[in-house]
């Protein structure tokens, strides 16, 4: 096993896609199980720096109560001219009403111990989303003629979590890290991963990544979808 | 020289943090060849001044230390601006915004005139715990900190469309040297941290954008091996194509609501 006192230097070898901390992954004795232990790792810092940024972000920002009478009171402003677009002013302010807890505690602005919900599901995400980059990467390559093993593959791959780092300076309000910053620079690195497990070309090396992030940005939409819809059934019922 | 074991010590800690410092940034010499434009093809680079034998590593810090320095001015501004009202830096800009928005004279529906006096109302609220002063302060850092983040984001997901582009049309080369080449695409742009004066901002941005353009073509091309007119090609179409949607989006939104408005 790796010391996790490495784990900084390997993750930030791997942002600059250096072929070293791949090799140290798939050599390692148990490389499935230093990739797991590495994810949750990052997702329990990133879920802490989320809890310590919401709490600085309550601090910072007016009482959320006052904040939402303000906006109502906008929107009280804007009701004849909002009739005249064929909106119900009423209607308006109950939808802001309604999603004033969703958008909050979205941004952990005043949601109390709801923010502390962050901590447990940012590395569940994560590892989440490692296994589906992992294993579907593992097929495709096998698929175009790689010749890497399962646990190596899931060692190496693990590294896709150091672009998460830049989430760890969320503790300061109102940083914002692009998602999309995010999930290429993740995809930069599992095409590294795969490169180096598999020793294949680069152009089977980036159908295997593709292929894995195609099925990550399907699951994404559906589970976006879902939680919609349950939000709405859920906010209809209230 | 002396002999004293603990100014040796300093001297050499000194010279760690010096090393640490150029394992994280170009070195001078290089940054200038850059800015003259001056990078040669991947394969011919043997001088260490060259910027063909800079690290990703480096370039990665040239980004994050050039988007701090254009950053700064700006979030100093933001931040007495918003300590002066006593409010978050965000709520503080968007009371700004809204006001500049609401011209009174102007004929229209008068949305802009609410939404300024919302803002404005918003931007009057006290803090919750933190005293103005600091409220202003912690959330003008978070401003600051999205500089190199965004800056970072260009050059990681516009570079990988273009890099991309450039490999079906034949490129040879890895994602080090291209990202490393490219990145000092970024030095120019420290400029647009003057961006928020009045008239001088407009002109200082159109000079620093070009600049970089054409340290991005040239490093495209050093880096890939490509002819002028295919770099150009690649370097121009992502950000074409993402024009184009915009532009589609917009009008597809401005249809919308006309439609909404007549029907």
């Amino acid at each position: 096993m790796l010391q996790p006192k490495s784990y900084p230097e390997m993750m930030g070898k791997a942002l600059v896609f250096e072929a070293e901390p791949f090799i140290t992954m798939t050599e390692d004795d148990n490389p499935w199980a230093e990739g797991l232990f590495m994810v949750a790792i990052m997702g329990l810092l990133v879920g802490a720096a989320r809890v310590i940024g919401s709490l600085l972000l309550s601090a910072s920002m007016p009482d959320p109560d006052a904040l939402l009478s303000a906006t109502l009171q906008g929107i009280r402003q804007l009701g004849p001219l909002a009739a005249s677009f064929g909106l119900d002013p009423a209607a308006l302010e109950g939808i802001v009403r309604q999603w004033r807890d969703v958008g909050f505690d979205l941004f952990g602005y005043g949601s109390g111990w709801m923010r502390l919900f962050w901590l447990v599901l940012t590395p569940m995400l994560l590892i989440g989303r490692w296994l589906v980059f992992g294993l579907v990467c593992h097929g495709v390559a096998l698929a175009l003629g790689g010749n890497g093993r399962l646990s190596r593959t899931l060692g190496a791959t693990a590294l896709m979590a150091a672009p998460q780092a830049l989430m760890l300076l969320q503790v300061i309000p109102f940083v914002s890290v692009s998602g999309v910053l995010l999930t290429v620079w993740s995809a930069l690195i599992v095409y590294r991963a795969i490169e180096v497990s598999h020793d294949l070309p680069w152009k089977k090396a980036a159908a295997a990544t593709l292929t894995a992030l195609a099925l990550l940005a399907i699951l994404t939409m559906a589970g976006g979808f879902m939680t919609a819809v349950i939000a709405a059934v859920w906010g209809g019922a209230a | 020289m002396t002999g004293d074991p603990s100014l040796q010590e300093g001297a050499s800690a000194n010279e760690d943090g010096r090393s640490r410092i150029a394992a994280w940034l170009p070195t001078r010499r290089q940054m200038l060849n850059a800015l003259q434009l001056n990078i040669e093809p991947v394969p011919g680079a043997v001088s260490p001044d060259s910027v063909t034998s800079a690290g990703m590593r480096q370039g990665m810090g040239l980004i994050v230390a050039a988007a701090l320095v254009a950053g700064l001015l700006p979030t100093l501004f933001t931040w007495i601006m918003a300590a002066r009202v006593g409010t978050a830096a965000p709520l503080a800009q968007l009371s700004q915004l809204a006001e500049a928005r609401a011209n009174p004279e102007l004929p229209g529906i008068g949305v802009a005139p609410v939404v300024a006096e919302t803002a404005a109302l918003i931007a009057g609220l006290e803090p919750a715990y933190f005293p103005g002063w600091l409220a202003a302060g912690v959330t003008a850092l978070g401003g600051w900190i999205n500089w190199p983040l965004s800056w970072l984001n260009i050059w990681i997901v516009y570079g990988l469309a273009v890099l991309l582009l450039a490999k079906l049309l034949g490129a040879k080369t890895t994602l080090q040297q291209f990202y490393t080449l490219t990145s000092f695409a970024f030095l120019p742009l420290v400029l647009t941290g003057l961006g928020f004066i009045p008239c001088l901002g407009i002109v200082v941005n159109i000079v620093a954008l070009l600049w970089a353009a054409a340290i991005y073509v040239v490093a495209v091309r050093a880096a890939t091996g490509l002819n002028t007119g295919l770099t150009i090609m690649c370097a121009l179409l992502p950000g074409a194509v993402v024009a184009l949607l915009a532009v589609a989006l917009a009008f597809t939104v401005a249809a919308g609501l006309a439609a909404a408005l007549i029907g």
